[in-house]
C-alpha cells in the first residue's frame, strides 16, 4: 500500500490576516494570496501543518476536492509547499539553509530598537551600560555553552571543532570587563548582581541545543557567529557607539573592536560550515529538530534584546554598590 | 539584605511619602516620611539593619520599626541575619520568601487581568497550551532533579516520589485542551514559546545544579498551590469557568490536577527533606536557596509575559508552525 501523500509547508510560514484577503508572511516577504477563500485556506494551511494527508484535507476544511486542489496549486506556485518532504538532506544542504536563515534573521534581530538606538545615539546612557553588562555576561557564558557542547558532543570530529572554538573563546570576557571598567563599572559588582534572566535564557537555550544534538548546537552557535563575523558591520556599529557615547574619551569601545578583530581572524564564521559540510546524510526528523532549535534560539535572542532595553531603561543606572537586581519594577523611567 | 517587592511603587506627594502595591497603600508624613524615605533610598545597598542604620543615621530601633510596617504587608522581604537560623526558622523564612515572590508574579499585568476575568479567548487558551508544555517538561527537569542517589534514601525518596507522581500529569491538561476544541493530536508536536522554553531550561539547569537548588524551584510554585488549596478552591475555579466558559474543560483539568496534588501532598514544601540532608547549611547555600526562589519567579514572569505577547488572535491558538528543513530542498 502506498503511503498517503502529504503536502508539506515550507518554514517559516505565518498567517498574518484572513479576514478579507489571505496575507501570509515568511521572514522576508509579505504574501497576499488572491483567488482563494481566505479563512478556508488559512485553515487548510493549519491542517497541512498538523500533518493531515492530502486526500483527507477536503473533509478537514469542509471544501470539495476541486477547491482544495486549486488552493494547493496556488500555495505550490508561490513556493510555500512541497509535494513530499525529502527523507534525508546532505550537510551542505542544511548549512546552505542555515546561512539563508542567518541572513534573514540578522536583519530582523539587529534592526530592532535596541540596536538601532545604540547606533543612532537615541539610547540613554544607562541602556548603553546595560548592553555592555549583559554582553559581558553573555561572552563569559561561552564557558557555560561551548565547553558544555564539547562535553555532550557524541561525534569526535565535531567535539574537536567545539574544543578548538572553546580554546579560542574562553577568555574573551576580559575584553568586555575592560570596556566596563572604562565606563567606571566594576566587573566584580556585575558578577555579584548576575545576568538578566533573559541573558541566562540565551545561554541555557544553547545548552539545551547541546544536550539535544551537537548539530543543534552548531546551528545555534552559527547564528551567533554570523552576527560577529560581519566585521565591516561591527566596525561601523562600534564607531557609531563611540561617537555618540564616548564623550569623556575613555575609549571604552576599543576592547570591543579588538574582540571583533580577533574573532574575524579566528574565522569563527565558518565553524557551522565545518561541522555540517562533510555530513553525507541527515535524516529529515533530525534536520527538522535542528531548524526547530535554531528558530527557538532566534526567538530567545529577540526576547533578550527587548528585555535588556526595557530593564535598563526602567531602572536607575547600574550602581557598583548593588547587591541584586530589581526585576520587573513598577516604576516610571528615571530621568536621563 | 532587604528586598522591596519590585511591583511596589514609592512616590512623594508634597510632604507625604506613599508606598503601595495593588492591594495596600501606606502614607507617611513629616518626620516619619523623611525617615522612611531615607531607609528606602539606602535599602538596596545594605545587608543588615546595622548597615542600614549607619547609612541613614537613624537608630537601629527606628529602622526595624519602619521595616516591620512594610513586612506586615509583604512589601519588604527581610533576608538579613540569615546565619544561625534553626531549620524551623529557615523553613519559615523560605515560606515568607516564596509567598513574597509568588505575589510579585501574580501582581504582573497579565496574571492580574487573567484572574480578574479580563483575558481574551486567545490568551486563556494560550495559557493552557503553554501550561501543558510546562507540565510535560517534568519529564525533563523533574527527571533530572530526581536522577541522584548521593545522600540518605529517606531524604532523596521525596524527590523520586514527587517526580514519579507527576510524570504523566501533562495528559490531564492535554485532555482539558481537547475539550476546548483544540487538536490534541498535533498540539504536542508544536514548539513551546521561547519564553516558556526559557522557564523549562532554567528548571532543568536547577535540577542539574544540586538537590538544594532543585528543591528550591518548587517553593514559588508551592506557595501558589497553598494559596489555591483552600476550601474555596472550587468556587475559585467556578469563577474562572464563569468568566471563561469556553475554557471550562481546561479549568476542570486545573482543578483535577490541584486536587490530585493536594491529595499527594505536593502543595507542601519538598525542600524540608533536602534541608535535613544538607544540614548544616553554609551561608552560601542559604543565599542560593533564596536566589533560586527569586530567579524562579523571574522566569515565571517571562513565561506569562510571553503568553500575552504571542496569543493575540484565534489563529495564534490553533496554528504555530512546526519548523522544518524543507527549504533546504528548494535552494
Amino acid at each position: 500500500m502506498q503511503p498517503a501523500a502529504r503536502h508539506a509547508l515550507r518554514f517559516p510560514l505565518n498567517i498574518e490576516d484572513e479576514k478579507e484577503r489571505l496575507v501570509l508572511s515568511t521572514d522576508t516577504e509579505r504574501i497576499v494570496v488572491d483567488g482563494v477563500p481566505p479563512h478556508a485556506t488559512a485553515t487548510l494551511i493549519e491542517r497541512l501543518n498538523a500533518g493531515v494527508a492530502t486526500e483527507q484535507l477536503a473533509s478537514a476544511v469542509y471544501l470539495d476536492q476541486q477547491h482544495v486542489s486549486a488552493i494547493l496549486s496556488v500555495l505550490h506556485r508561490e513556493g510555500l509547499t512541497v509535494d513530499e518532504e525529502p527523507d534525508t538532506y546532505t550537510g551542505r544542504q542544511i548549512a546552505a539553509l542555515l546561512l539563508r536563515f542567518y541572513s534573514d534573521w540578522n536583519e530582523a534581530l539587529f534592526s530592532g530598537s535596541l540596536w538601532s538606538s545604540l547606533a543612532n545615539g537615541t539610547a540613554v546612557p544607562r541602556v548603553v551600560d546595560g548592553w555592555l553588562i549583559e554582553q559581558y555576561h553573555f561572552i563569559r557564558g561561552a564557558n557555560a555553552r561551548l565547553a558544555y557542547a564539547a562535553a555532550h558532543a557524541g561525534d569526535e570530529r565535531i567535539r574537536r571543532i567545539f574544543a578548538h572554538h572553546y580554546v579560542e573563546e574562553f577568555d574573551h570576557h576580559a575584553f568586555f570587563a575592560e570596556s566596563l571598567r572604562r565606563r567606571h563599572i566594576d566587573p566584580e559588582a556585575v558578577d555579584r548582581v548576575g545576568p538578566l534572566p533573559t541573558t541566562s535564557a540565551v545561554i541555557n537555550m544553547c545548552r539545551r541545543a547541546a544536550r539535544l544534538d551537537c548539530l543543534c548546537y552548531a546551528a545555534c552557535s552559527g547564528l551567533l557567529e554570523s552576527t560577529g563575523s560581519d566585521a565591516t558591520r561591527a566596525r561601523a556599529f562600534y564607531k557609531a557607539v563611540a561617537e555618540h557615547y564616548d564623550h569623556d574619551g575613555s575609549n571604552f569601545v576599543d576592547p570591543l573592536q579588538k574582540h571583533s578583530d580577533l574573532d574575524e581572524g579566528f574565522g569563527h564564521g565558518s565553524v557551522m560550515n565545518d561541522v555540517f559540510g562533510p555530513i553525507k546524510a541527515i535524516s529529515a526528523d533530525r534536520a527538522n529538530q535542528i531548524i526547530e532549535t535554531v528558530a527557538l534560539f532566534k526567538e530567545t535572542l529577540q526576547i533578550w534584546f527587548a528585555d535588556l532595553e526595557r530593564y535598563y531603561f526602567v531602572n536607575p543606572p547600574f550602581d557598583n554598590r548593588s547587591i541584586r537586581r530589581h526585576y520587573r519594577a513598577r516604576v516610571t523611567a528615571p530621568g536621563n | 539584605m532587604f528586598i522591596v517587592r519590585p511591583d511596589v511603587t514609592i512616590r512623594s506627594e508634597a510632604s507625604r511619602l506613599v508606598v503601595e502595591d495593588a492591594n495596600v497603600s501606606l502614607a507617611f508624613e513629616g518626620e516619619s516620611a523623611t525617615a522612611t524615605s531615607s531607609v528606602l533610598q539606602h535599602i538596596a545597598f545594605c545587608r543588615t539593619v546595622s548597615e542600614l542604620a549607619e547609612s541613614t543615621k537613624l537608630s537601629a530601633r527606628t529602622v526595624k520599626s519602619i521595616l516591620a510596617i512594610f513586612q506586615e504587608d509583604n512589601l519588604i522581604l527581610d533576608l538579613s541575619d540569615m546565619s544561625g537560623l534553626t531549620t524551623h526558622d529557615l523553613v519559615k523564612k523560605i515560606h515568607q520568601a516564596s509567598s513574597f515572590w509568588n505575589m510579585h508574579v501574580m501582581q504582573q499585568a497579565f496574571p492580574s487581568r487573567f484572574f480578574a476575568g479580563e483575558a481574551t479567548w486567545a490568551e486563556v487558551l494560550g495559557w493552557g497550551i503553554e501550561h501543558y508544555f510546562f507540565t510535560r517538561a517534568v519529564n525533563e527537569y523533574m527527571a533530572r532533579g530526581a536522577s541522584r542517589t548521593q545522600g540518605a534514601t529517606r531524604h532523596l525518596e521525596e524527590l523520586w516520589k514527587h517526580y514519579a507522581e507527576e510524570a504523566f500529569h501533562d495528559e490531564i491538561f492535554l485532555h482539558g485542551l481537547e475539550g476546548c476544541g483544540l487538536d490534541a493530536h498535533s498540539l504536542p508536536r508544536r514548539p513551546p514559546l521561547a519564553s516558556t522554553m526559557a522557564l523549562l531550561n532554567f528548571l532543568f539547569e536547577k535540577g542539574a545544579e544540586s538537590a538544594l537548588a532543585y528543591a528550591s524551584v518548587f517553593c514559588v510554585m508551592q506557595a501558589g498551590a497553598q494559596a489555591h488549596n483552600t476550601p474555596d478552591m472550587e468556587s475559585r475555579y467556578d469563577h474562572l469557568r464563569s468568566c471563561y466558559p469556553f475554557a471550562s474543560s481546561l479549568f476542570d483539568a486545573f482543578e483535577k490536577h490541584d486536587n490530585m496534588d493536594a491529595d499527594l501532598g505536593h502543595d507542601a514544601l519538598t525542600i524540608e527533606a533536602i534541608l535535613e540532608e544538607e544540614a548544616p547549611l553554609s551561608d552560601k547555600q542559604i543565599r542560593q536557596i533564596f536566589e533560586t526562589i527569586e530567579q524562579t519567579a523571574n522566569h515565571f514572569m517571562l513565561h506569562l509575559e510571553g503568553i500575552a505577547r504571542h496569543y493575540k488572535s484565534s489563529r495564534s491558538v490553533t496554528y504555530r508552525q512546526f519548523p522544518n528543513a524543507i527549504g533546504a530542498a528548494l535552494l
